[in-house]
Formats: C-alpha cells, structure tokens, sequence
C-alpha cells in the first residue's frame, strides 16, 4: 500500500480526513436550476470538484395498446464521457451503470411489495406506482397519451461520489421541472382523433412532485470507518463502498455495493445508517434550496405562439 | 458547509467576478512584461509580412492584402502564452500536460512493475520509466545484478507507491527516463499528494521545502508540527510530515549518503500526530486554493495562503468555497498593486 494511503487510513481514523472534513461531512453542495434555456427543467450541481447537469425534456406521446393505460415514462441516460470519469471501464458501460442505479432510485422505485403466496409482484410499468414520481400524474388522457419525460443527466467532471451528485440534479431538474397544460379537444363520438392543445403559459404549468423522490448517499468503508461524500482519491483506497438510495422519510429505496471486500451484517447495518442520515439531510437542504428557487425562478413571458397544437398520433 | 446548500448568491458571485476582473487589470507581476495572451483564433500580435516560422499551437491563414500575392499570418489554436525563438512563433497551452526536460525534480505514482523498470504517471503524455540501474539500493550497497534482484523490486517501490525523482534524459519520443540516485529522492510516506495543472509550478532552485509552524503552536521540542512540502514539475505537489527529502542539515550529516529516503520516517512511526495532520490538510487546502484560482504556485505564497486562512479562522474545510476564494483574490490583487507602487 502507498504512503498516501497509509496516511488516508490513519487520517479517516483520526477523524481528519485530506480536505479537513470529518467522516460524516459531505464537501459543499452548490445547486442552480434552470441552467439549460432550451429543456423544460434543468439543474447543475457540484459537490466539491465533482460536478454534473440534469436536463429534462417533456413530449407528449401516444399510448400504445400494450403498454399501461395511465402511466406517464420517465427515460433516464447518463453520459458519463472518459473525460470526466477516471472510472475503469468503456465510458458507455459506466454510464449504463449509473443510469441503472439511478433510475431505481429517482424514477421509480420498485418496491418489494410481496403478495400472500410470498412472491414478489409487480414488475415492468405497473411496478411504478408506488414509485418515487407519480407516473399517473404524467398521464394526459388514459389510453391515448401521456408524457414522456426524457432525462439527460452529464457528468462533467468525476472527482468522487459522482453517483450522489447525478441523483441530487436528477432530482433537482424534475422539481424544475414546467409541464405544459394539455387539453384534448376535438375528440369525435367514437372515442378516436382530436388534437392536443400545449398552453405554454407558465403560470397553467404543472410542476412534477417529488416530495417521495430519493436520492444516493454513499458511504464508503476505509480502514475500520465509513466515510460520507469520499473524493476519487479516497474512493481509490477504499476497501468497499454502499450507496444507498433514501427518501425523505428515511426510506431505503435502493442499494448498492461495490468493492472487493464483504460486508459483515453489522459493518453493512453502520453504512447504511450512515448513508440513510447524511441522505435525508440532504434531501432536506436541497429542498430547503429548491422551495426559494422554483420560486424565484423567473420564466421568459414569450406571448408569442404559446398555444401548441399537436396531431394525436392513433 | 456540510449543513445546507451553499448560496450561490447573485451577491457573491459578483463579489467574485469584480475581484477576478481587478486581476486582470493589476499591474503584472511577471518577468516578462510583453508577454501576449491569446485566445483561440485570435490573431497573434507582432507577426507580419510572412516573417515567421509556424509552431505549435499556430495556425498559418492567408490575409487579404492590396496586391495580388497573398500574406499569411499567424493565428492561435490554443489558449496560452506566445513563446519566440528568433522566427519560430508558437502558442504554449495555459493547461497542458507536463512536458519532461532534463533535471527536472517530479513527482510520480508507480502503475506498473516490470523487468528491470518501474512505470511511473508523471501527468505527462507519455509515463515515465524508473530503471533499476537507476537507483541506489538502501543502505548504499553495490546492486548484483541477477534475477533475485529483479524479484526484490517490489520491497523499493511497489505499485501505487508516490516517487519523487529527477528527469534524467528525455527519449526521443517524449517519454521521459528518470532517476533517484540521490538521498533527497524515493518514496514518499506520511503525507497526501495534490494534483494541479504542471504549468502552475514554475522551476525553482530548490523544489522541496519545509514549512515552519512553530509560531502556530506552543510545542516544546521545535519543527514538530512542520510540514514538508515537494514541488514537482508535473504539477504533483506532495505535502506531508518532514522526511530525509528536506532534513535539515545537522540530520543529515548523521546519516550515511544514499540512504534509503524512509528510514527517518522509521523514527517517527507511521503515524502522523492529529495538529501535524491539521497542517498538512490546511497547506494542501492552500495549493488546491491557488490552483482554482490559477495562481501560481511556490513556497511563500502557500505560506501566505496558509497564514491567512488561519488569520481569518477559516475552517480548513471551507478554504475552497467561493468565499475565501475572493478574499484571497482580492488580497492578491492589493499585493500587486504595492508592489506596482513601490516598483514605481
């Protein structure tokens, strides 16, 4: 082991950790929201060195006979470039990976819930109502269209703990998040055609709640501690780590471990309290964040052309 | 910090911006005083009538001139600096990677072993190669050269191992080969690495100092809170305890030469006491300061850094935030004008 991670062990020991945070302290979170003009939410986030931009996109598309009634879509994608990422690995396949972890925790978090033969039900779309997000309120009128909410998040610099920050503007874009109002008009008496008619005016939007949305907080375990928020040369001597997705309410939503060593029940049950503690805290600074800002987020009074028609495609 | 957001307040970022804009406004404090920035696609200023010889970071483009024969003249590729050797024209990146030049002092963390050398990340385009024929084994003793040799490389400097050494002659390729047959270079315990960008430290006659803290703390026995601190050329700064690499020299004297660099550490013990290690955190909070702020760095301004943030009790954890940060801008920017109004 090198020197400088001898003395990174000693130092997560001595509660002192490189940077002078202790074990529990994550480095400073800064937030802005409404940083892309063109997408109908957005959010850049850093967290220390690491930093990364969540945009969302709304679409309204048609329901297809297969698929849930009444359920909205939210399409998650990370680009995590080899740029911004020292991650081993193809740049695309650590993205895909994140993406994964991230999906389960923001978009939908799919709850065990088991029926009385003990098998646990529910999967595809319909395993997304008791989600964080509300697929239902994305819905516009049940078997014809809903909204497609397309998630871009981009990291742009990994410097640790890149997973948490993704969450954090992932979540932060969706609270940003503008739905346009939709009303169908024009609907014959059997149930077919009509347009759909977009009122862009920002005061008739609807926001996306994500009051039950979660976030990742990983707790990465060096010598005998866990530490919060590790940078990526903390991350490089670290034996294991867990990043657990919670709720406001404290709620695991998911979990994930990496690194070579095996947990030990009581070891895991430590972190995972720790990620649960520092993750509400953070959702509850974000939010103390977010409720000023949407607020004094001003949208541009474009009168021109606010009223969309769109063709229903069926 | 840890507790909320932190404001990213129009107030603060403005309070940020004026200072930066006052920067560059401050009368320079450079060697050079003609030296010309240039900006991607900006034309580079002084190059006429052809009378050049294109270099890197240059790009010929011909001009519209007022006779048939067409000019050409030199536009920028890269943001950095204009560099002239008698015709050559070239543009030096402000944020490169390094680029190894004989007799430099660098930092490197091994990535590999192999037969006979050891593979070292020196932040430049290519990895720098240790060879065994180019170490003093410990204890000063003549190397045999057999496989059991080969085999004991590990016990000197295994993987992830941080080495400092001296940049002995550059292959033709750019790659660098490198050398510690010194007592002032080995392998580097007790302290952590900061990586900032290799066009931040300039070339000094000394690139490994110590940092007295004894006016911080009422100790007993003197220099123990010291910090060392190795600047490398290829922007990997390494700040740690005190080690053989800049013992003073009563020390050294006691100590056979070649020795091999830890066995001083070996006194102290591995572990570093937690006032020492508050020092070492607060030093390379003050480097990672000045590299945020692109300012250059060497021993008295992280000093300065350093006294500071102590000054203004700033904890050593905030010394990133935006805060501090325009504080030390502006204080950089009073220094320069008094040295402007001195100079005059």
């Amino acid at each position: 082991m090198g020197g400088d991670r001898a003395y990174a062990r000693d130092g997560v020991a001595d509660d002192c950790r490189e940077d002078g945070r202790g074990r529990a302290t994550r480095r400073a979170l800064r937030m802005a929201i409404g940083v892309v003009p063109n997408a109908n939410g957005s959010c850049a986030v850093t967290l220390g060195e690491t930093s990364c931009v969540a945009a969302v996109r709304c679409d309204v598309t048609a329901i297809e006979a297969w698929e849930a009634s009444d359920v909205g879509a939210i399409v998650l994608r990370v680009d995590a470039s080899s740029i911004a990422t020292t991650r081993a690995g193809r740049a695309a396949a650590v993205g895909e990976t994140l993406r994964r972890r991230l999906e389960s925790v923001v978009a939908g978090r799919e709850r065990g819930v088991s029926d009385a033969s003990g098998r646990a039900s529910g999967s595809g779309v319909d395993a997304w109502d008791g989600g964080g997000i509300d697929l239902r309120s994305l819905c516009v009128r049940p078997g014809r269209a809903r909204w497609t909410l397309a998630v871009d998040a981009v990291c742009a610099c990994d410097r640790g703990s890149m997973l948490d920050a993704l969450s954090v503007a992932v979540r932060g874009a969706l609270a940003d998040t503008k739905i346009p109002k939709v009303s169908l008009v024009g609907v014959g008496s059997d149930g077919e055609g009509g347009e759909l008619e977009i009122d862009d005016d920002p005061d008739a939007c609807t926001r996306v709640d994500v009051s039950r949305c979660g976030v990742v907080a990983t707790t990465t375990k060096i010598g005998k501690h866990g530490v919060v928020d590790a940078t990526d040369e903390e991350e490089a001597c670290a034996e294991a780590s867990m990043s657990v997705g919670v709720d406001r309410d404290g709620m695991v939503c998911g979990e994930f471990t990496t690194g070579g060593e095996t947990l030990d029940r009581g070891t895991a049950d430590a972190m995972r309290k720790l990620s649960c503690r520092v993750g509400v805290e953070l959702i509850e600074a974000m939010d103390a964040f977010l409720a000023t800002a949407v607020a004094a987020n001003k949208i541009d009074e474009d009168e021109d052309g606010r009223v969309m028609v769109v063709r229903v495609r069926k | 910090m840890g507790a909320g957001v932190e404001a990213t307040s129009e107030e603060t970022r403005a309070r940020f911006e004026r200072a930066k804009t006052s920067l560059e406004r401050a009368p320079a404090r450079t060697t050079r005083p003609n030296a010309a920035f240039v900006a991607p696609g900006e034309r580079i200023p002084g190059v006429e009538h052809g009378d050049f010889l294109r270099g890197h970071g240059t790009r010929a483009i011909a001009t519209a001139s007022t006779t048939d024969e067409t000019e050409e003249t030199l536009v920028a590729t890269t943001a950095g600096v204009v560099e002239r050797v008698n015709k050559l024209v070239s543009v030096r990146a402000l944020k490169s990677r390094y680029v190894p030049e004989t007799g430099d002092v660098v930092l490197g963390k091994v990535t590999n072993v192999s037969g006979k050398r050891w593979i070292l990340d020196i932040n430049a385009r290519q990895n720098g190669v240790l060879q065994l024929s180019a170490v003093h084994l410990p204890g000063n003793v003549q190397r045999r050269r057999n496989d059991v040799d080969e085999l004991n490389m590990r016990t000197l400097y295994a993987e992830g191992d941080i080495v400092s050494s001296e940049v002995q002659s550059v292959y033709s390729d750019g790659a660098a080969a490198l050398h510690t047959r010194s007592l002032k270079y080995g392998r580097l315990k007790r302290g952590q690495l900061v990586r900032v960008t290799a066009n931040l430290v300039r070339r000094l006659p000394q690139h490994f100092h110590r940092l007295e803290m004894d006016e911080f703390h009422d100790s007993v026995a003197t220099g123990t809170h010291d910090v060392e601190i190795l600047l490398g050329c290829n922007g990997y700064i390494w700040v740690g305890a005190p080690s053989a690499a800049t013992a003073p020299r009563e020390t050294e004297l006691r100590r056979e030469p070649n020795d091999a660099i830890d066995d001083l550490n070996e006194a102290y013990g591995d572990k570093v006491p937690l006032p020492q290690r508050e020092n070492i955190s607060r030093v390379a909070l003050a480097v990672r300061a000045l590299a945020e702020l692109f300012l250059p760095i060497s021993p008295p301004a992280v000093m300065d850094v350093f006294k500071v943030s102590k000054e203004w009790g700033v904890a050593v954890q905030d010394m990133l935030g935006q805060g501090f940060l325009t504080r030390i801008l502006e204080r950089e920017v009073d220094k320069r004008v008094e040295a402007y109004e001195q100079g005059k």
